[in-house]
């Protein structure tokens, strides 16, 4: 049977101290034999080794102690099992390394995980070829004003560059016009994309199920009966129904037969249309409605350049031959610059550096901390060299530690940026284009496993380098002491670089906050919050003119008498759809002789109502008002800017408005309202020109309504009392103006979002790596603070001689930080909005924030200094 | 000459750095301290064999029984992979602070050039 535990104890207690007597009678004895051996006899020689040593039972019972502790060590790690031994270990590793291997996984993880994130979101956003076949081939052209400003295309136009210009191997043309859907139910105001026969050549791509588009179903004059679905109807419309094919759809009141599905992805140059039919193109369309685009592919061999000016001349000539083109050219355009444009790529170049920098920190704390911990471990080193182990198997140890190290950090890497991308997808808010394809791809992959690469090469290194740097230094270590610290000045380079890199980081990110700020602020000229807006859709085969002149007012009456509502007007042009109207007006009174002298201005049709539902101003003169129809001239409402333009300081009011060209229509101008910026918040306002409904009595119209109390009930009565008042109307979604106006401020908060959380995650990595060189800087001069407390020094002093050298280091960094930000700034400029690239508030900040986190960086571990025990210096 | 009595810990690094030349035991120890230290510093015995106890426990030595050069048994210590970095460790903070020790006595005021 085996003994208890209790009886191990006991047994090995007693061995123990039989095995101590005797040591003890071994001492005795050899010290008699020294002594007698010096003259002394053996009976006063025994008297005196006794005397000299002691009392026996102290040592015994220190000894006995001394083995408990042991024991009780031992037996605990047996009863938690190795593992426990292992954490434990670990732990005291990771605490004796002041946080080592852990500060160096965070470090890793942030710093390949920023790299991986950044690079799939700009890979998708802006790097992606277009989901088109050569796409680099594929170009956008469009006519530019007199003015100089770029416009859309008439079809006539259109039809004959397609023919005439030979550059292009094909064109197409198409344009987004309003529809009705109607299914069973209620019926829908929707998009429908006029689309040429030959947009899917152009393109390069094949429907993903049926056919595309024949030159049949494309002749002028002709009716509608065919359709195409986008990918995204299909899918959710129709289930994703590999039967769909033939099915009809309602849309305008024809019947369409789906011949075709649109593969994924198009979405970048077609947005969510659902629905699209043969645009049919008019040779015989006025010149002067301008309202498809135009795209088009190079036929092979033809250089972008040589296409360009062959477009020119075709289009000189038909300005020469066509009144309406008088003055007007034509431009082309890379389809990337389009739809991508240089703002988007612009700031996804700057993510990538701002990505560039922080895995360049990341790799620079963790070989930093690396070599720290060699230094440490510097006497392992030397001392397995002396017994033998060979300098290759030193650095295959080291390499191993360390490419384990960054290998686990790179996966822990791959993982964060798994899980912020979805947070990033959602963040975009739908206004950055193709954001939400972005995931993990194999460039991203690809430029993780680089990183971790370099991560693993930069640390396996350092310490081989310690290695070198040691046998120089320890050939000469007469020398010693302080001067004979090699990495010491390393290491405050190594701190003044980061901070620089932070500042840099910091700066960008600031100024993209005081832009956002800036442009937030702006005044849209309109008050978007307590706003309804829907649409209604009164298409031509089902209303006449003068039935819509009616209806609208009777919807605006109906819409105007539910409690709550303050005010209702409609207008033709929905506040930040990005659509607008264009045309040119003169004044009267200054009238230039040709057209080309005219002004460029946007135009909309408004009824009574609409300024005041839209909280517009009104400057001077009067709103439209239900008697403005034909019969009563042609009254105008202009903006402030245009009025300003036109007639400076002087009255508007009365004064004619002539419109398109010298023969076009008087229009007197009875009224001036505040400008309204609902395209682009950052754009200056355009001139622009309101023109009452009654006149002109627009099939698609946007009724926004003013309204005080709750939102989601005046939206069900709004849903209720439409359909009674004009049955059959298709009403589009009721939203809030407030919501279109924050997402039009989408793209600039997604830049400043990014960028934020790169210069957190550059702070973080900027704190961990002060803070551990500052650790460790002090750490090895503990030896020297306990002798000067010991001496009288005042802990306070101390502190303060440690803070003053590292915050000169800061500062150094600081200066030069600011210095690269300034020269790099310029970059930036076009991403902001309202303030210059080089805004001294911001430089301010970042130089409060450096200066407050590397103080706290440094504090800490001198903290921690001066309540060292000299005592414990002693013990190592 | 005035003896010093050693402190805890130093007697430790004294003990390891004695074992550098090969396993000896106590009495060898306590007297080779003596000597190589012109006799300033005095191990007490009694202090002696609880460190090299608590020493091997920590596994920086191992014992084992043995004969010595009077023909006597007696219980031999011997460094093990794990002492010799404890030493090297140890004399590396230990020539530290007594680098410390001196750089600080230098600054100290009054001291004549």
């Amino acid at each position: 049977m085996r003994p208890a535990p209790q009886d191990d104890v006991r047994a090995d207690r007693l061995r123990e101290r039989q095995d101590l007597d005797e040591e003890i009678a071994a001492h005795l004895a050899h010290r008699v034999d020294d002594l007698v051996s010096r003259g002394l006899s053996t009976e006063e020689a025994r008297a005196r080794a006794r005397q000299e040593f002691g009392d026996a039972d102290r040592v015994r019972i220190a000894s006995r102690n001394v083995r408990d502790r042991a024991r009780r060590r031992r037996k605990r790690s047996s009863a938690f099992e190795t593992a426990r031994q292992d954490v434990s270990f670990a732990l005291r590793q990771v605490r004796h390394g002041r946080g080592f291997a852990l500060t160096a996984l965070v470090t890793l993880m942030l710093g390949v995980g920023a790299a991986v994130t950044i690079t799939s979101v700009v890979t998708a956003v802006v790097f992606d070829p277009l989901p088109f076949d050569d796409p680099e081939r594929v170009v956008f052209a469009e006519m530019v004003t007199p003015a100089g400003q770029p416009f859309a295309v008439s079809e006539a136009t259109f039809l004959d560059w397609r023919r005439e210009v030979r550059s292009f191997r094909d064109a197409a043309a198409f344009a987004n016009r309003a529809g009705t859907l109607r299914r069973p139910g209620q019926p829908s105001s929707i998009s429908v994309g006029h689309v040429s026969h030959s947009l899917l050549d152009v393109l390069g791509v094949r429907p993903l199920l049926g056919r595309a588009f024949r030159a049949s179903d494309d002749l002028p004059g002709t009716e509608a009966s065919v359709a195409l679905i986008s990918h995204a109807m299909w899918r959710t419309d129709f289930a994703g129904d590999p039967t769909v094919l033939g099915t009809s759809l309602d849309v305008d009141g024809r019947l369409l037969q789906i011949v075709g599905v649109l593969p994924d992805g198009l979405d970048v140059l077609l947005g969510d249309t659902p629905v699209f039919v043969p645009l049919r193109a008019d040779p015989t369309s006025d010149r002067g409605d301008h309202d498809v685009d135009v795209i088009a592919r190079l036929a092979s061999g033809v250089g972008f350049d040589v296409a360009r000016s062959e477009l020119a001349d075709v289009q000189e000539r038909l300005s020469r031959t066509h009144a309406a083109d008088l003055g007007w050219s034509a431009q082309l355009h890379p389809a990337r610059w389009v739809l991508i444009g240089e703002t988007v790529e612009r700031a996804g170049w700057i993510l990538i550096a701002a990505a560039i920098v922080l895995l360049v920190m990341a790799c620079v704390n963790v070989s930093n901390f690396l070599m720290v911990r060699s230094t440490a471990r510097r006497t392992e080193m030397a001392l397995r060299t002396a017994l033998g182990a060979s300098q290759g198997r030193l650095v295959r140890q080291l390499f191993t530690e360390s490419s384990l190290l960054a290998a686990v950090g790179g996966l822990f890497g791959l993982a964060l940026a798994t899980m912020a991308l979805p947070a990033l997808r959602a963040a975009g808010g739908g206004r950055i284009p193709r954001l939400e394809t972005a995931q993990i791809d194999p460039t991203a992959l690809f430029v993780g496993v680089l990183a971790i690469a370099l991560a693993t090469l930069v640390c396996g290194l350092a310490p081989v380098v310690q290695l070198r740097t040691d046998r120089l230094s320890s050939s000469m270590a007469g020398r010693g002491g302080a001067a004979g610290d090699p990495g010491g000045r390393l290491r405050s380079a190594l701190v003044t670089g980061q901070v620089a890199l932070t500042v840099l980081l910091l700066s960008g990110t600031g100024l993209l906050l005081r832009s956002f700020v800036e442009l937030t602020a702006v005044d849209p000229g309109f008050e978007a919050e307590g706003t309804l807006a829907f649409s209604v859709d009164m298409p031509d085969g089902s209303w006449s003119f003068a039935e819509r002149a009616e209806l609208i007012p009777l919807l605006r009456d109906a819409v105007s008498s539910i409690p709550g509502v303050r005010a209702a007007g409609a207008t033709a042009v929905e506040p930040f759809s990005g659509s607008a109207l264009g045309n040119f007006v003169a004044p009267e009174d200054r009238l230039p002789d040709r057209a080309s002298g005219f002004t460029p201005i946007q135009w909309r049709v408004v009824t009574p109502g609409f300024f005041e539902a839209m909280g517009m101003e009104l400057l001077a003169g009067r709103d439209f008002t239900e008697s403005d129809d034909w019969e009563n001239g042609t009254p105008i409402v202009i903006g402030e800017s245009l009025a300003r333009q036109t007639w400076g300081a002087e009255s508007p009011l009365d004064r004619e408005l002539v419109w398109g060209d010298p023969e076009g229509s008087r229009m007197r101008v009875v009224g001036v309202v505040e400008d309204l910026r609902d395209v682009e918040l950052g754009q200056v306002p355009s001139p622009i020109v309101y023109r009452p409904h009654r006149q002109i009595p627009w099939a698609v119209m946007t009724m926004v309504v003013r309204y005080e109390g709750d939102a989601a009930a005046i939206t069900a009565a709004i849903r209720r009392r439409v359909p009674e008042t004009v049955p059959g109307l298709p009403v589009g979604e009721v939203e809030s103006l407030g919501e279109k106006l924050r997402r039009a401020v989408g793209e600039p908060r997604f830049n400043l979002q990014i960028l934020s959380g790169f210069a957190v995650v550059g702070l973080i990595l900027a704190l961990i790596g002060v803070y551990g060189l500052t650790a460790f800087d002090v750490r090895r001069r503990y030896p020297e603070i306990g002798i000067r407390l010991s001496l009288g020094a005042r802990p306070q002093a101390i502190r303060s001689m440690i803070l003053r050298q590292r915050m000169r280091l800061t500062l150094v960094g600081i200066v030069v930080g600011l210095g690269v930000a300034w020269l790099a700034s310029g970059a930036m400029r076009s991403l902001l909005y309202g303030i210059a690239p080089g805004d001294p508030l911001t430089w301010l900040c970042v130089t409060l924030v450096i200066v407050v986190t590397s103080m706290a960086a440094t504090y800490l571990p001198t903290r921690h200094a001066v309540r060292v025990d000299p005592s414990r210096v002693l013990n190592g | 000459m005035t003896r010093r009595d050693l402190l805890q810990g130093t007697l430790d690094l004294l003990v390891l750095r004695t074992l550098v030349g090969g396993p000896r035991h106590g009495y060898e120890i306590a007297r080779a301290i003596k000597s190589s230290s012109a006799d300033v510093l005095q191990v007490e015995e009694g202090a002696l064999y609880p460190a090299l106890h608590r020493i091997e426990a920590r596994e920086w030595i191992t014992a084992s029984w043995g004969l010595s050069e009077k023909n006597r048994r007696a219980k031999f210590y011997s460094l093990t992979d794990l002492g010799h970095e404890a030493l090297a460790a140890q004399s590396k903070s230990w020539d530290e602070y007594v680098r410390a020790v001196a750089g600080v006595m230098a600054d100290a005021p009054g001291r004549a050039p």
